[in-house]
């Protein structure tokens, strides 16, 4: 069976555990544990009779690029990029992760997901940050990890590049 | 040798140019620059001669080979595609070749997969046996219970001194798994996660005490597992061992870190998380799964319960056996017996026949007049549907057959007898002047017959027109004929026919017609020609039948003529 490997790349505390926990196992958790290093989860997707093996590598959240250690990423065949959307801070973090791995890995397949899309009413994520001269470069998803909104839609979109990719 | 050959061969050149008056160019130039040019222009040759650079290569070719190979696997790399399908193509277009060449080595190839099989099938019965029916088997399940472990490891840990229990080759840098091989009978969970992890932890390891590259964690410890890593600069092995490592662990890693580095160069490099392109590497990695269980120290008394179990087992599987092997025995005494038939019968030729693994096939040649093969069973306790028959058709020589195709060839008239005997065809009686110009023409190229007598053979030209009028009274056939012809074609065919009838019976012939109709009986106007001749006395024998796919052609109405001899003494039939 053919493996992808995949990257989970955002600020701190913006939902990337919890994103992999509500795709991998359909759960979700109030309580925050904060990762440390990696955590590494598999999931088996079928497109067009096809089964890809997903290995997730859900690695910690890391305002400085620079800390995060490049063997993380080293030959991943795509990334997630999460942004918490009440806070907008993490949107520039996560166009600095962008870059960085783009600089490390090539050209490979993203999407940047707009986290927490069920807090409405904390919601500080104006629409034209990320339009005109503010576009990151690749497909946006909002999503929640709490409700499940946009998060089989945003591995899906992945998966599809993936495929197509071959 | 090169280089001499090429400095002498101009020296010689050179020695002999003025003697025999090269051109003043040459000279002029060879003053000026010595041999050289001669040397120049015989190292162009070399290369521009495609002849002479193949020569050059294939003179360092073998070498050019051992001193590749020896640096990297590249070679083997670039050479596998075309051997493999050179190989390929080879076994499609001459398997016997192949099946010549690995011959041999199969047969004791299988006998050991076999025996190896049958003694570690043999050495897990006893010990989980002896295991289980004993106290000490009982004092662990117990313990596996109380530790929620499961009873073979418990049974394990204190059977072994030590066991590889799962080996991990991982792609280094994107620890994507490539192969898992696991040891316990059980899967490993996860398997893809953990080999993620084991190279996380090595790469977190690595770079959080700043060691010098190349080296990092290369063994670690959970409980009574010790974990083996093993890195090389595509792939890391991970042996997973229960127990304490021993020491010939380490170097079976290295090397097999280095066979797959060299087997596997190339997929390794271009690693895009396809496991399939690693073919055959679990062979290396099951090397490396080596154990050592602790020296037995009780013979328990369920080894008697066990071997009597054993014994059991294989009286049983004898008398299986020797039942099963007679009934073979009897069906392939039947299979012989109708192989025989087939042998004797005429017109059919057995080139090949097989009762491999039970299935009964055999091929050969048979001529169309032979009897169908199949029923040539008869008597023979075979069920049909086991016997697989493939029979090319052939023209047999057997004289009967030959016979029978010479007369369907020349259609002799019943005034004419046709013998063969020893590959001479005789003719007796009256006969056409033209069939017999026929028969001159076309028997002697007919296969079995050698010559033809035509001694005994009158020609008779009342049977040349009796021949031409049945032509004509077969040849008309009636497709739906217009209502205002009727009247006149009739009465042309009656003409024919009555002709036909008349001159038969003045060259001692009997003219038997016969109006053979197709339709749905519908068709008015067959009908009528049918009335037609018959009133009009026509000796006509027909009906109308609906024949069962008259509806889908048109009606059409036609006549048969048959000839035969006048009986010896009564009238002919009405
Ligand atoms: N309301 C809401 N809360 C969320 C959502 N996703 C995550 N959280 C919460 O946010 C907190 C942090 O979530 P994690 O998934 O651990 O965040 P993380 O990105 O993995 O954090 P680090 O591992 O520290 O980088 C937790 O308390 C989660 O319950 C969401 O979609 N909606
Ligand atoms: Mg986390």
């Amino acid at each position: 069976m053919k493996q992808k490997k995949i990257c989970m790349l955002g600020a701190f505390a913006v939902g990337k555990t919890s994103l992999v926990a509500r795709y991998v196992q359909g759960r979700y958790s109030e309580k925050y544990l904060t990762t440390v290093g990696v955590k590494i989860d598999r999931k088996d997707v079928t497109v067009d009779g096809e089964t890809t093996r997903l290995v997730i590598w859900d690695i910690q959240g890391e305002d400085d690029e620079q800390a995060i250690k490049p063997s993380y990423i080293d030959s991943a065949h795509a990334c997630l990029l999460v942004v918490d959307g009440t806070r907008p801070e993490t949107l520039a973090v996560a166009r600095r992760l962008k870059s960085w791995a783009e600089a490390h890995l090539g050209e490979i397949p993203m999407v940047m997901l707009l986290n927490k899309s069920d807090l409405t009413s904390d919601w500080r994520l104006r629409d034209e940050d990320l339009q005109g001269p503010n576009r990151p470069g690749c497909r946006v998803i909002q999503s929640s990890a709490k409700t499940g909104d946009g998060v089989d839609d945003a591995f899906a979109v992945l998966v599809e590049k993936l495929v197509e990719a071959r | 040798m090169t280089p001499d050959g090429t400095q002498q061969k101009p020296r010689k050149r050179g020695a002999k140019s003025p003697a025999k008056g090269t051109s003043d160019l040459d000279l002029l130039r060879q003053i000026l620059v010595g041999t050289n040019h001669l040397e120049v222009r015989e190292v162009r040759d070399r290369v521009i001669d495609p002849e002479r650079r193949a020569k050059d290569v294939g003179e360092v070719l073998a070498r050019a080979i051992v001193i590749r190979s020896k640096e990297d696997g590249q070679l083997a790399a670039a050479m596998r595609p075309t051997i493999e399908a050179t190989l390929s193509d080879s076994v499609r277009r001459n398997p016997q070749a192949i099946v010549d060449v690995i011959f041999p080595i199969i047969g004791p190839a299988i006998r050991k997969a076999i025996s190896q099989s049958m003694a570690s099938m043999v050495g897990s019965i006893n010990r989980t046996v002896e295991s289980a029916f004993t106290f000490r088997g009982l004092k662990w399940r117990i313990q596996a219970w109380r530790t929620g472990k499961s009873y073979g490891e418990i049974a394990l840990s204190h059977n072994l001194v030590y066991r590889v229990e799962q080996m991990f080759l991982i792609h280094r840098k994107s620890g994507l798994l490539i192969q898992q091989l696991t040891n316990t009978g059980e899967d490993a969970e996860e398997p893809e996660v953990v080999s993620a992890m084991l190279t996380a932890i090595r790469d977190f390891v690595h770079d959080s005490f700043d060691v010098e590259e190349g080296s990092g964690l290369d063994t670690f410890r959970v409980g009574d597992l010790n974990l083996l890593i093993e890195q090389g600069s595509g792939a890391i092995l991970a042996a997973v061992v229960r127990g304490i490592p021993p020491p010939q662990l380490r170097p079976k890693l290295v090397e097999a870190v280095e066979t797959i580095h060299a087997d596997y160069q190339v997929p390794l490099a271009g690693f895009e998380g396809d496991p399939s392109e690693f073919a055959g590497v679990e062979a290396v990695l099951e090397e490396c799964l080596l154990e050592q269980r602790k020296e037995k120290k009780e013979r328990t008394v369920s080894s008697f319960l066990f071997w009597t179990l054993v014994f059991g087992g294989i009286i049983a599987l004898i008398s299986w056996w020797v039942v099963a092997t007679t009934r073979a025995a009897e069906r392939r005494d039947s299979w012989n017996a109708y192989l025989e038939a087939l042998r004797d019968e005429p017109g059919i030729v057995v080139t090949w026949a097989s009762d491999s693994d039970g299935a009964l096939h055999a091929r050969g040649l048979r001529d169309p007049m032979a009897r169908e093969p199949i029923t040539l069973l008869e008597g023979i306790e075979l069920p049909e549907n086991e016997i697989a028959l493939t029979f090319d058709p052939y023209h047999a020589s057997h004289e009967p057959f030959v016979l029978e195709r010479i007369t369907k060839a020349l259609r002799p008239l019943p005034t004419i007898t046709l013998t063969l005997e020893d590959g001479t065809l005789r003719v007796a009686g009256r006969a056409p002047h033209r069939w017999i110009e026929a028969a001159r023409r076309t028997a002697p190229i007919a296969v079995g017959v050698e010559t033809l007598d035509l001694s005994a053979v009158v020609g008779d030209g009342r049977l040349d027109a009796i021949i031409d009028l049945r032509k004509a009274v077969e040849a008309a056939v009636w497709m739906a004929p217009a209502e205002a012809d009727f009247d006149a074609k009739a009465a042309e065919l009656l003409g024919s026919m009555k002709a036909l009838t008349s001159g038969s019976e003045d060259a001692g012939l009997l003219a038997r017609l016969r109006v053979v109709y197709a339709g749905d009986g519908t068709d008015t106007l067959a009908r009528r020609l049918f009335d037609y001749l018959k009133r009009r006395g026509q000796p006509v024998t027909g009906a109308f039948p609906a024949s069962e796919d008259a509806a889908a052609e048109p009606a059409s109405i036609r006549v048969v003529c048959e000839l035969r001899p006048v009986p010896a003494g009564g009238d002919s039939d009405k």
